[in-house]
């Protein structure tokens, strides 16, 4: 443990647990040193107590639902859990500062950006409205956000979502404190923006001397950016260390295993190409949303071809169309022009009835499994929906959905409980197992494992790849993560602002990309010395163990 | 861009006005019974009752008779009451004023104690607090207007002597006999809105307060009432300002009883009145006036959406 006398915020078996009759430990006594102008990453799952330790320090925990139990957080010297509200009100934003996940909500959709930041000067300084104003536009200059003064005007909505982030930052340094609680600030950003948003934190970081407690699920984000790591897990701490001992040489089994668990941007290895006749083949697909002056050109003369068995991913940004394409596959979505074929049929040519049959072939697994399923219908009845609206009896559909329930991992039993029984994880078993219901001939899958924690994310592409091994499938997989798609892709399309910039063998465009934008996704992509660890720990692996020196 | 939002939703409202006439019109005359009959009373002879039609215009054809009355209303003429010969807008004109001043009263006492009650039990929700105001707001629906009138008669009143029982006076005739004769109908008729809103609000705010922008503006360091008041309430107020404005388009039309309990002479008797005798003339005028209320109503309702939430505003 680091000498006490030197941290910023310093905390000591910390406890937390719910209130109410059902009394349940969550935070089983947390040990945490920060030094000033240094960086902490604290890695760990869902659940691991990760928010709910940085809650803690700033008092924020939700009253009459959870509270401190045991233990002491101090800031500074300064005991934060005998601090009255008023001492506590005063602290924040002077002394410790936070910034949240999602950008998107954080901010308040019904002021100005500029007048709440305004805010945080004028609660707690005394500045009149003239100097305020000033502070106002030089901390939006100091996020390096353009024409701060028109900006200030602007409503959250008007901004994009790293923009907004930035104003979240701005906000949170603007009086300079000490500590700046991140909590997973960029998770929902993409990748260049993520890059970005992490140099900016760390610049203001250096010209400010603020500490960071960066609160992360992304392994990669922590190789690049933490001096120390605390991996947690179910409220207890797992590992602490220096980051490049605790990636390069994990003594902790679960750290160990989270890391196998990221995927490495290093392709899958290659499959021989198959030369069979294209299951999906989509040629010059355009897409415009609106008309006139208004007309926002979503996808234009984008073309592929999925053959049986094969993984093809599309990647990009948010915007860049990839959802849009997907739903046209479908057919959710009517397109301006352009061809979808399906076994060789031109699905516009086919009539209604012969259309909806033909949409059989198609299965779709969405993003989120917590909202894909009717909360309020068993597994069963969830599962079986389609078959029985294509005529399927009963009976024969429920021991279908028996044996594909299996299939994906679940035990039968599974068919008669509801969607918020089963974690996440297991959610989207179910909602693959909905897919496959069908007798898919091709899955489309938008970003399927984008919502889900790493160890359970490498679980549901293992066996998304077995499925496809067992039935043949053909899988469009969208996603804007390119180590995922590296893992699980024969084939990458690249998809810029509704354009295909490039497309081939994973195995050429994630190493050799043609494309400066395909680079620029790559060199974002975080964590690249994790690879290099990785390789690095596969190597020994493969070499047999020396016997131990003298 | 508010100019434009303004003026597409006047336009908007234009034909529900229309169709609003259209109905006031055919359902009167779609209803049984005679103005002539009850103007001659039950023994009128045939020729009589015809004469007395003739002169009410009522034998013309039903699309003649709605044309004059929309020609009439169009150049601001409403009509002549069938039954008293006295000009309807006169007619409405004497009572409108008790009404719209009873109804704002209402209403003022109604946010004045359902916003705050709301937003309290909202922020200590699943407290004591938060279930006394849910006790309280019950009680409020379920006592009927009547009972309440009486029992605040009975006490304020006849006992205490603090407020008269009876009756009306004018703003006009100087604001303490104006608030001596307002306070307690307008208790009265806010005790079943109080509940009502109070329960929006609180609901509304529930929801507002587990927003990811309330935990910010707390890691700001923002005290409690400027996180209520300025940041949640404000998000809160979109399905509050809807039950607002419905429940006061509701008083100005629902005030019968209260009118009645407190002998206010204002346009809930009148409906009565007007319905009770036939007046055509006054009932079409009635239901118009109360149809083009709501409208009016729903167009400020629009414009506050607008003004509160700048999403709507510019989309």
């Amino acid at each position: 443990m680091t000498p006490t006398t030197t941290s910023l915020l310093r905390i000591r078996d910390l406890r937390l647990a719910t209130l109410g009759p059902a009394r349940k430990e969550l935070l089983h006594g947390i040990d945490l040193d920060i030094r000033p102008r240094e960086t902490l990453c604290l890695v760990g799952e869902s659940g691991s107590g990760k928010s709910l330790t940085s809650l803690a320090v700033m008092g924020l925990l939700p009253p009459r639902e959870l509270a401190v139990t045991g233990g002491e957080i101090r800031l500074d010297g300064e005991d934060l859990l005998a601090a009255s509200p008023r001492r506590l009100r005063a602290l924040r934003a002077t002394r410790m500062a936070m910034i949240f996940q999602e950008p998107m909500t954080a901010l308040n959709p019904l002021m100005r950006v500029g007048d709440q930041l305004d805010e945080v000067f004028a609660v707690h300084t005394t500045l009149d409205r003239r100097e305020r104003r000033r502070r106002v536009i030089a901390a939006l200059e100091d996020v390096h956000l353009p024409d701060p003064e028109k900006l200030a005007l602007r409503f959250p909505h008007q901004l994009s979502g790293g923009q907004r982030q930035r104003i979240m930052i701005a906000m949170a340094l603007a009086l300079e404190p000490k500590l700046l609680i991140a909590d997973e600030p960029t998770t929902a950003l993409d990748v260049t923006t993520q890059a970005q948003i992490l140099k900016l934190i760390e610049e203001l970081q250096e010209r400010h001397g603020t500490a960071v407690l960066f609160i992360t699920h992304d392994m990669g984000v922590v190789a690049d950016i933490a001096d120390r790591v605390l991996v947690l897990r179910h409220g207890s701490p797992v590992e602490e260390g220096e980051t490049r001992r605790v990636v390069g040489a994990p003594t902790a089994d679960y750290t160990r295993e989270l890391l196998a668990a990221v995927p490495t941007l290093d392709p899958r290895p290659a499959r021989a190409p198959s030369s069979a006749t294209p299951v999906l083949a989509v040629e010059g697909l355009c897409k415009t949303f609106g008309g006139g002056a208004h007309a926002v050109k979503a996808l234009h003369d984008v073309g592929f071809a999925l053959r049986p068995g094969r993984t093809l991913g599309v990647v990009g940004e948010s915007g860049s169309g990839k959802s849009t394409l997907a739903r046209c596959v479908m057919g959710l979505e009517t397109v301006s022009s352009g061809v979808v074929r399906i076994d060789g049929t031109d699905v516009r040519q086919l009539d209604k009835a012969a259309r909806r049959r033909h949409a059989t072939r198609l299965q779709m697994v969405f993003q989120d499994p917590n909202r894909s399923l009717d909360p309020r219908r068993t597994v069963l009845q969830s599962v079986v929906e389609g078959a029985l609206n294509f005529g399927v009896d009963k009976r024969t559909a429920a021991e279908k959905a028996a044996a594909l329930i299996e299939t994906v991992g679940l035990p039968r039993a599974s068919l008669d409980r509801y969607p918020h029984q089963f974690s996440g994880g297991q959610r989207q078993r179910i909602a693959i197992a909905r897919a496959l219901m069908m007798d898919p001939e091709v899955i489309v899958a938008d970003e399927a494992v984008s919502a889900l924690d790493v160890s359970v994310q490498a679980q549901v592409l293992d066996l998304l790849m077995s499925l496809q091994a067992k039935f043949g499938l053909a899988i469009l997989f969208i996603t804007h993560d390119l180590r995922v798609a590296a893992r699980l892709c024969d084939d990458v399309l690249v998809m810029r602002r509704g354009v295909a910039v490039e497309s081939g063998p994973a195995e050429r465009v994630l190493t050799r990309p043609a494309d400066d934008y395909t680079r620029r996704l790559l060199d974002a992509a975080p964590g690249r010395s994790l690879d290099q660890a990785a390789r690095l720990r596969a190597a020994e692996a493969s070499i047999p163990a020396a016997p131990p020196g003298p | 861009m508010m100019l434009r939002f303004f003026v597409w939703r006047l336009a908007s409202a234009v034909p529900v006005v229309a169709i609003i006439a259209v109905i006031a019109f055919g359902l009167l005359h779609l209803t049984p019974g005679d103005p002539a009959r009850i103007v001659l009373g039950e023994n009128a002879t045939a020729e009589n009752l015809a004469a007395v039609r003739t002169a009410m215009g009522l034998d013309l054809p039903l699309p003649v008779q709605f044309g004059h009355w929309l020609w009439g209303i169009l150049h601001g003429d409403l009509g002549v009451s069938m039954i008293s010969r006295a000009p309807v807008s006169r007619l409405i004109g004497q009572r409108i004023g008790p009404t719209v001043a009873l109804a704002l009263c209402a209403m003022t006492v109604t946010i004045a104690v359902a916003l705050p009650l709301g937003v309290l039990a909202a922020w200590k929700r699943g407290a004591l607090v938060d279930r006394a105001v849910l006790a309280l707001s019950v009680l409020g629906f379920s006592v009927p207007v009547f009972v309440l009138g009486y029992v605040l008669i009975g006490t304020f009143a006849v006992d205490l002597r603090w407020f008269a029982a009876q009756g009306y006076r004018s703003p006009a005739d100087g604001l303490v006999p104006f608030l001596r004769h307002m306070t307690l109908p307008a208790i009265t008729l806010a005790s079943t809105y109080v509940a009502l809103i109070a329960r929006m609000t609180r609901a509304s705010m529930v929801e507002v307060l587990d927003e990811d922008y309330i935990r910010t503006a707390r890691a700001k360091g923002l005290a409690e009432p400027r996180v209520l008041f300025r940041h949640a309430l404000r998000n809160a107020a979109v399905p509050i300002i809807t039950v607002v404005g419905s429940g006061f388009a509701m008083m100005v039309s629902g005030v019968v009883i209260t009118e009645s309990v407190f002998n206010i002479p204002g346009i809930g008797r009148l409906v009565v009145d007007s319905v009770l005798s036939r007046d055509y003339a006054l009932i079409q005028a009635l239901i118009l006036l109360t149809g083009v209320l709501y409208v009016v109503i729903n167009l400020l309702i629009d414009l506050a959406y607008a003004l509160t939430d700048p999403r709507i505003r510019y989309q």
